[in-house]
């Protein structure tokens, strides 16, 4: 196996050391960052699809996201000198509603986007829906991520699409729902534009507007 | 232009609702007075709703109806009432009527009440009043009657406007009934045998009601329901968002309960061949939004952090008060809560348990939607809840079902899979404790792997084999029982996702027994005594339970199932006034973790989604 190899098979298992010692590697052998960054998202790609396929689980999930980080933190300062540079795939404001204090899922999804190469502003739990606003306004984010994991908390996050609506910047952001008890039909009920039904399918939906945003570039 | 309205007709129920064009089945049910349980609250996660639509236009499936009911069923023109909307006049029929569907729910007739001395509190006292004579004498009936007792004259209103008439009709002199010195009613004749109380374990799911002689401290009739409120949703979260929709909304919540337990009463008092007017204590347990709703408090804070209750203090008062149909002054307690997910219920099992007593670190863990867990020893009582979810009741389970006849209850596994059912009857589903067993089997033949994966990880036998396929979406399922096998009428099968459900609910309980070892620093080890509770509890295999790691890896003598111990603590402070003070001074001894913000709760809770590699094979005398 080549060192990009297995490099990519560190990143799968959430082999964290290795996955820093093969970068390591690839960098030593002259690679190109552009190539060595689309054949780690490749394979978290295919962790994703095995979790979707449910082959994979939230342990062995958050352990490639965190082998990635780890593997793209050693690249950073190569990407940082490139001449093209790398813009994040897109600015993302994420937290658990008001009166929620539940977070696992979404941190999840925090690590899960940080390993894609998105650039994200947690606000942790019980964040008032005024908060996220100002956030994605003072960051310029193009994604609100809204978890709530309680049937009771749900309606904050309609109180979200309902602020943004009468702040008039509702077009401004796309914005994706989360948590146990959300369902599709509530999304299209609160006017919310998609249900992270689970922490990979709500990195191929923002991986789809990253690149509808054109942003998606490295 | 006006709306457009549609009559909804119910099979075998006469009533009917008349509805807006566009409402949901379910609303029209609702409306017309119809049980309908909507576990998950009527929004298309569940399939307890469903209905079959017997006349009127057909409309097409709906996405939550493929998904949740599956093709045949679809095709058998079955719908969920909650997805359903009134388009047409429309007939439908409920499936399966709530009055029909037996549930195992466990109660325990030989309470173990030894040890206890009837000190409930209420006395009675037989008095042979003299009717006042002289115009001079400054007395009154009620002074004549209290007479030489020594007692406060603290009668309701409605004793004192009866008390002259009995006083004089009555040759056989009055029964006088105090509560703690104070007088609760004033009855004709001699009654002082006549001294009853009532238990109550109201849980989210069953409501049970135990009816005790107050004075022989026996139990006279023990009857179990279901609560009422299901069809209003199925767990404490949906129930609480029903609640903050409106105010009649917690009025219908809270009617509903009172209505049913005092029906549930009348069933005791006629299999006990007591009357009700001579239950004159009465003890209640339940979580916290049980409490509420019972009192007529909005839950609603209890929804959204910080989870607060209106109170947490024990509280009495007149069972008038509430509206529940018994003596006229009886005395009603509600034990204390812990926390807004930590209730009365809870304390009531730490009374029953004793986990408060000695040095010994002892776990009691009640398994439900939301488990709590308790941890005593060194001076210390923790306490938290976690949110175990419904799948270990069954529900989001493709063939999970709550136990029931038909459920798979036992697994078993040697070259092949070997399943017993509940009642001996046709397999129709699985239940929790048949789940428990079922992964703890296929984990044993290595049909899953430690991190829950369902796949062979090595040759395995050919009946076993052949049970492990792909199903129609692409995810590995295996079959548990084979369609015409043990009567059943389709292919029963575990899948991935169902284990990964299983999964999430084991790790939530465990991690929160997790938590308070890290709090008190104790290994899986030094643990004494672990006592699994609550009517799911009892029905688990004990070495399932280890396989799966919902416990930790203990040897059977030190695992323990305590029954329906909420309900055994409640039945204490009713016989015993020492208990129920114990009660309001443990109330305020506990320390109460909270789960979701604790830091250590991701990592360990993200370490618990595993299964162990294998565990400890203890011989029977162990």
């Amino acid at each position: 196996m080549s060192n990009m190899e297995s490099l990519v098979e560190a990143v799968k298992a959430g082999e964290e050391e290795d996955a820093v010692t093969y970068v390591k590697a690839v960098i030593e052998e002259g690679h190109e960052v552009v190539n060595i960054v689309a054949s780690l998202t490749d394979g978290m790609r295919e962790v994703g699809d095995a979790f979707g396929k449910m082959e994979l689980f939230l342990p062995e999930m958050v352990m490639a996201a965190d082998a990635m980080t780890a593997a793209m933190d050693e690249l950073k300062p190569l990407i940082e000198a490139s001449a093209a540079g790398m813009v994040a795939k897109g600015t993302v404001v994420i937290g658990t509603v008001e009166g929620d204090v539940h977070v696992i899922g979404k941190e999840i999804v925090v690590r899960m986007l940080r390993a894609n190469g998105f650039e994200v502003h947690d606000l942790g739990y019980n964040v008032n829906t005024l908060d996220f606003i100002k956030k994605a306004i003072e960051v310029k984010a193009d994604i609100i991520g809204a978890s709530a994991l309680m049937s009771t908390t749900m309606p904050n996050q309609r109180e979200l699409v309902k602020l943004l609506t009468e702040m008039g910047c509702r077009d401004d952001y796309h914005v994706i729902i989360g948590g146990a008890p959300v369902t599709q039909p509530w999304v299209e009920e609160i006017g919310a534009d998609s249900w992270g039904e689970n922490a990979a399918k709500s990195i191929e939906i923002l991986e789809g507007i990253a690149e509808k945003i054109g942003k998606n570039n490295v | 232009m006006s709306q457009v309205t549609h009559t909804v007709s119910f099979v075998g129920e006469s009533s009917q609702a008349k509805v807006d064009s566009g409402a949901s089945v379910l609303q029209a049910a609702r409306d017309a007075g119809v049980d309908i349980v909507a576990t998950c609250g009527g929004r298309g996660r569940c399939r307890s709703c469903r209905v079959k639509v017997v006349e009127g236009t057909l409309p097409p499936p709906t996405l939550a109806d493929i998904v949740q009911l599956g093709d045949q069923e679809v095709g058998e023109h079955y719908r969920l009432s909650c997805q359903l909307r009134v388009n047409d006049n429309i007939t439908v029929q409920v499936s399966p009527p709530l009055h029909e569907t037996a549930f195992q729910i466990l109660v325990d007739t030989k309470v173990p009440k030894k040890g206890l001395t009837v000190d409930c509190g209420v006395h009675k006292v037989h008095v042979q009043p003299t009717l006042p004579t002289d115009e001079n004498d400054a007395t009154s009936d009620l002074e004549e009657v209290l007479r030489g007792t020594g007692l406060t004259p603290a009668l309701s209103l409605d004793t004192v406007r009866r008390l002259p008439d009995m006083l004089r009709q009555s040759s056989a002199g009055l029964t006088i009934t105090t509560f703690d010195g104070t007088v609760l009613s004033l009855e004709s004749g001699d009654t002082t045998k006549q001294a009853f109380g009532l238990a109550l374990d109201i849980g989210t799911t069953t409501v049970i009601g135990y009816l005790i002689d107050l004075i022989s401290g026996e139990t006279m009739a023990t009857v179990p329901g279901l609560n009422p409120q299901a069809v209003f949703g199925g767990d404490l979260m949906s129930r609480i968002a029903f609640a903050m929709e409106s105010t009649t909304n917690v009025r219908k919540l809270r009617s509903r309960l009172i209505g049913f337990i005092n029906e549930q009463i009348g069933e005791a008092c006629s299999q006990g061949g007591i009357q009700r007017k001579h239950i004159y204590k009465i003890v209640v347990v339940g979580n916290s939004c049980m409490h509420h709703l019972f009192l007529g408090i909005d839950p609603k804070f209890l929804g959204c952090a910080p989870y607060a209750p209106a109170m947490r203090s024990a509280y009495a008062c007149a069972a008038r008060e509430v509206g529940l149909k018994v003596a006229d002054g009886a005395r009603l307690f509600m034990l204390p809560l812990v926390a807004g997910f930590v209730g009365a219920d809870t304390l009531g099992m730490i009374l029953s348990t004793h986990l408060e007593v000695g040095s010994k670190i002892r776990v009691a863990v009640d398994i439900g939607t939301n488990a709590e867990a308790v941890m005593g020893g060194q001076g210390s009582l923790l306490a938290c809840s976690s949110p175990a979810g419904p799948a270990l009741e069954g529900a989001q389970i493709r063939c999970g079902m709550r136990a029931a006849a038909g459920a798979i209850e036992r697994v078993s596994v040697d070259q092949d899979i070997h399943v017993q059912t509940i009642g001996g009857s046709p397999a129709v589903g699985v239940c929790g404790s048949g789940l428990v067993d079922a992964i703890a089997a296929l984990l044993d033949v290595g049909v899953l792997t430690t991190s829950g994966r369902m796949i062979a990880e090595g040759p395995l036998p050919a009946a076993l084999d052949k049970r492990l396929r792909t199903g129609k979406d692409g995810i590995a399922e295996f079959v548990l029982v084979w369609s015409g096998d043990d009567g059943a009428r389709q292919d029963l099968a575990l899948t991935q996702a169902d284990i990964r459900q299983v999964q999430l609910a084991k790790a939530a309980i465990s991690s929160g027994v997790a938590i308070l070892q890290h709090q008190l620093g104790v290994t899986d080890g030094d643990i004494d005594e672990f006592m699994l509770a609550g009517a799911f509890g009892n029905y688990l295999g004990m070495r399932s339970v280890r396989r799966i790691g919902l416990i930790p890896d203990l040897p059977p003598s030190r695992v323990r199932f305590v029954a329906n111990a909420a309900g055994l603590g409640a039945q204490m402070a009713l016989l015993s006034e020492s208990e129920r003070q114990r009660a309001e001074l443990l109330g305020q001894r506990i320390e109460h973790i909270t789960l979701a913000t604790h830091p250590e709760f991701q990592k360990v809770f993200l370490d618990a989604i595993s299964f162990p590699e294998e565990v400890v094979e203890y011989s029977e005398s162990d």
